[in-house]
């Protein structure tokens, strides 16, 4: 009897990866009008209306749901609904949260020296040009989408960069080129924490039920609630490597904070990261799941795994409309989460 | 030493809490105006109810007076000449224009605005619309592209007044709807629905009982299995079942709840395969007390209970066992070692009681994965608690429900954060040893 290893499993997850990955880009453009089987993600087929179960002699290789629609067509045409999603939530969480743990990470001792007029500048432009445009033009929520309003940004950011310099000069000449700590650490940390308290499953079904959003709205809304977990594990890695003493030689040769950041410590958290965003990916496959499951969601085609899912709960005779996506979902996140903890062993293993 | 961390907590939560409820409140009453227009707009059939239905809904929700503390507006705003576009007019003359198909009944209505007097509440809006008489049967005319271009030529201004760009501050004193709604929410009185015009203290308090009896089963199903199983393994480390068990619990993991509870209810509750449990909510209650009745239900709290609980198992069990192997690699295992005693009295005597910290941490985390669980699980379910009352006012559109539900969500982190910052009390004698 062949003993499973570990790199058994790996090879596993590395080859269900690699399939679905071809199937996302691929199979739209197997599964079209013209080709070997006609049938897309939304395609009506009149004669297989109402369930039919999967047969290999007809052309419904796994079977339709209620309306007709082919379920293999759904299962291809639904990974590339998931992974754009999470492509766009993981490219969000990645830049506000790497930005936000190297602030903290790497400033944690004394804080952010800024000149004080910038830091009230900046405060002042960024002020006016949320009250420009969210207060002064459009009233409440309803931003009225008509001819004249990028014109309106636009001029609101003139605006707003020239009350910018104009209050930079004035403080300049007031404080006289006075700087000021600002202790980020301890705000972000705060930040962080409160952004922990609370589920984010929950934030985000509120926020999509607050305001209308589609897709791409819905995948920032939520990259911008799993920024934590990448902000605190940078940290958490910036105050060990800070603490090596190649930091104090480049500091001592005179290299700028942002060469250091560029050329010593980006490359080396870039492993832990990567483990981390590669669990975030996984995560968010499951939750754009759950919103099309529970109907809040929104999705390229109209057709997604879990809403197959959600037509499969009240039909349970259905069984193809069950397993097959759920095949799918449960293949793409278990594979991508064997791969993040074999790479977060191989990290472990060797010495530094 | 405790009553300072309770009160520090509490410190921290008071304002993080009136922070959120704002934002809600504040997102909300725009959304739930804008759905109370539509709503009225679309029963257009007897006009004499209106004003009295007018009257308690703004007796209950006080949609006259203003949102919040303090008003951040523009500068025009109420002035439509020089606003140059309408804020619920808008709507307004969209759906009248969509429903009856026929410029001239908007440009009677704009001319009718123009000549009354208005201010911009609600109670204004609607008695506009009662000289206007909607088409019952006339069908959204979307594709008539001639309609839309008058829509957009004539209705629409392209050109901005400078003055638009400045904003004017108001204070509105404690006369409005925020402060209202917090003060009956300190006294305790949480509102009335909107859907069913019941109170909401006695919904949220029967949905909270079910719910509580799922959440509890299945915390005690999580900390006990997982902290017994991570023990079980752990002490049997090279066993083939060991391996197969590690497997498992990771493989677990990586289900999504929703097709494992859609799975479950296919094996057991179906009679194509199995017939063991029943499927959807609580059946019938016939027992008082709640702890007859709670035996009375639990063929049906059985599914969900495992639906819940598998994925913080997987969660429990990983820390737990990542903390016994962590501990005896330390110095002190060594030394008992060496000392003669037995990997069991080493376990039970050291490791387990060093090992517990860890796993207080993930405590508050397992509160919130429960919490967010049991949305899903109990929408599935049908069981009426506090998941599928959240859903079904999300979907409603039920706005009070869910402001009180944001409190209560927050209520329950906060609790969740004070219970793992006195079980660390309780647990650790060197916070106790700090006074």
């Amino acid at each position: 009897m062949k003993k499973m290893k570990r790199r058994h499993l790996l090879a596993f997850a590395k080859i269900s990866l690699g399939i679905i990955f071809s199937i996302g880009i691929f199979g739209p453009l197997l599964l079209n009008e013209n080709s070997l089987i006609p049938y897309d993600a939304s395609t009506i087929d009149v004669r297989a209306m109402n369930y039919k179960a999967p047969a290999l002699s007809g052309l419904h290789l796994l079977g339709t749901d209620a309306v007709g629609r082919d379920i293999l067509a759904g299962c291809v045409y639904g990974v590339r609904n998931a992974f754009v999603f999470s492509i766009i939530s993981v490219s969000f969480t990645l830049i506000i949260g790497l930005f936000l743990g190297i602030l903290s990470g790497f400033y944690y001792d004394n804080g952010v020296k800024l000149k004080a007029s910038w830091l009230f500048s900046f405060i002042i432009g960024i002020l006016c040009f949320f009250l420009m445009t969210y207060v002064s033009l459009p009233t409440g929520l309803e931003i009225a989408t008509k001819t004249d309003y990028g014109l309106s940004i636009l001029l609101s950011l003139m605006v707003s960069f020239a009350l910018m310099t104009l209050s930079y000069l004035l403080f300049n000449i007031l404080l006289k080129k006075s700087k000021v700590k600002v202790n980020v650490d301890l705000w972000i940390n705060r930040f962080m924490e409160s952004l922990d308290a609370i589920p984010s499953l929950f934030i985000l079904i509120t926020t999509l039920a607050l305001i209308d959003a589609n897709f791409i709205l819905t995948a920032i809304v939520l990259g911008a609630l799993m920024w934590v977990g990448v902000a605190r594990i940078c940290r958490a890695e910036i105050m060990k490597i800070k603490a090596e003493s190649y930091i104090e030689s480049a500091e001592a040769l005179g290299l700028s904070n942002f060469s250091i950041i560029k050329n010593h410590i980006l490359p080396n958290i870039s492993r832990p990261i990567l483990i981390q965003l590669i669990f975030i990916f996984s995560n968010c496959i499951l939750i754009e799941s759950t919103l099309n499951f529970i109907g809040i969601g929104t999705s390229i085609a109209e057709i997604s795994w879990g809403s197959m899912l959600a037509e499969a709960g009240q039909n349970l005779h259905a069984w193809w409309l069950l397993v097959f996506p759920g095949i799918f979902i449960f293949l793409s996140i278990y594979s991508l989460r064997v791969l993040a903890s074999e790479l977060d062993s191989i990290t472990q293993d060797t010495p530094l | 030493m405790m009553l300072r961390l309770i009160l520090k907590r509490f410190l921290i939560f008071i304002p993080s809490a009136f922070l959120t409820l704002s934002l809600c409140f504040w997102l909300g009453q725009d959304a739930l105006v804008e759905h109370y227009i539509s709503n009225i707009e679309s029963k257009n059939a007897e006009r004499s109810n209106d004003d009295f239905l007018i009257q308690q809904f703004e007796k209950a929700y006080h949609l006259n007076l203003p949102l919040y503390y303090f008003d951040l507006d523009n500068q025009n705003y109420g002035n439509l000449e020089l606003q140059g576009q309408y804020p619920y007019w808008e709507r307004v003359i969209k759906n009248l224009l969509y429903k009856s198909a026929d410029p001239s009944k908007v440009t009677e209505f704009i001319e009718f605005i123009h000549n009354s007097e208005m201010d911009i509440s609600t109670k204004e809006i609607v008695k506009s619309l009662k000289p206007i008489k909607l088409e019952n049967n006339s069908a959204y005319n979307l594709t008539n592209s001639a309609l839309i271009d008058w829509y957009n030529t004539t209705l629409t201004s392209h050109q901005i007044h400078l003055s638009n760009y400045l904003f004017k501050f108001r204070w509105n004193g404690t006369n409005n709807q925020f402060h209202r709604w917090i003060s009956q929410l300190i006294q305790g009185d949480l509102g009335r629905s909107i859907h069913s015009q019941n109170l909401i203290n006695d919904k949220l308090f029967t949905a909270l009982l079910n719910t509580l009896k799922i959440s509890i089963l299945s915390l005690i199903l999580i900390f006990s299995l997982g902290l017994s199983l991570a023990y079980l393994v752990f002490k049997y480390q090279d066993s083939k079942i060991a391996m197969v068990l590690d497997q498992f619990m990771y493989l677990i993991y990586a289900i999504p709840n929703f097709w494992l509870a859609s799975i479950l209810i296919l094996l057991f509750t179906t009679p194509q395969f199995l017939n063991w449990f029943p499927a959807f909510g609580f059946g019938e209650i016939n027992e008082t007390s709640l702890l007859n009745s709670t035996i009375e239900t639990l063929p049906y709290l059985i599914l969900p209970t495992i639906c819940l609980s598998y994925g913080a198992l997987a969660m429990v069990y990983a820390h737990a066992l990542d903390a016994f192997k962590s501990e005896s690699e330390k110095q002190y295992v060594l030394t008992a070692r060496s000392k003669g005693l037995s990997l069991y009295q080493i376990l039970n005597h050291h490791i387990f009681k060093n090992a517990v910290f860890p796993i207080i941490s993930l405590v508050s985390g397992i509160f919130l994965f429960v919490i967010s669980g049991s949305f899903i699980v109990e929408h599935i379910f049908a069981i009426p608690g506090i998941g599928k009352l959240t859903i079904d006012s999300i979907l409603m559109r039920d706005y009070p429900v869910l402001y009180a539900l944001i409190l209560l969500f927050s209520v329950g982190a906060f609790s969740g954060y004070l219970l793992s910052d006195l079980l660390y009390y309780f647990f650790d004698p060197r916070l106790k040893a700090q006074k």
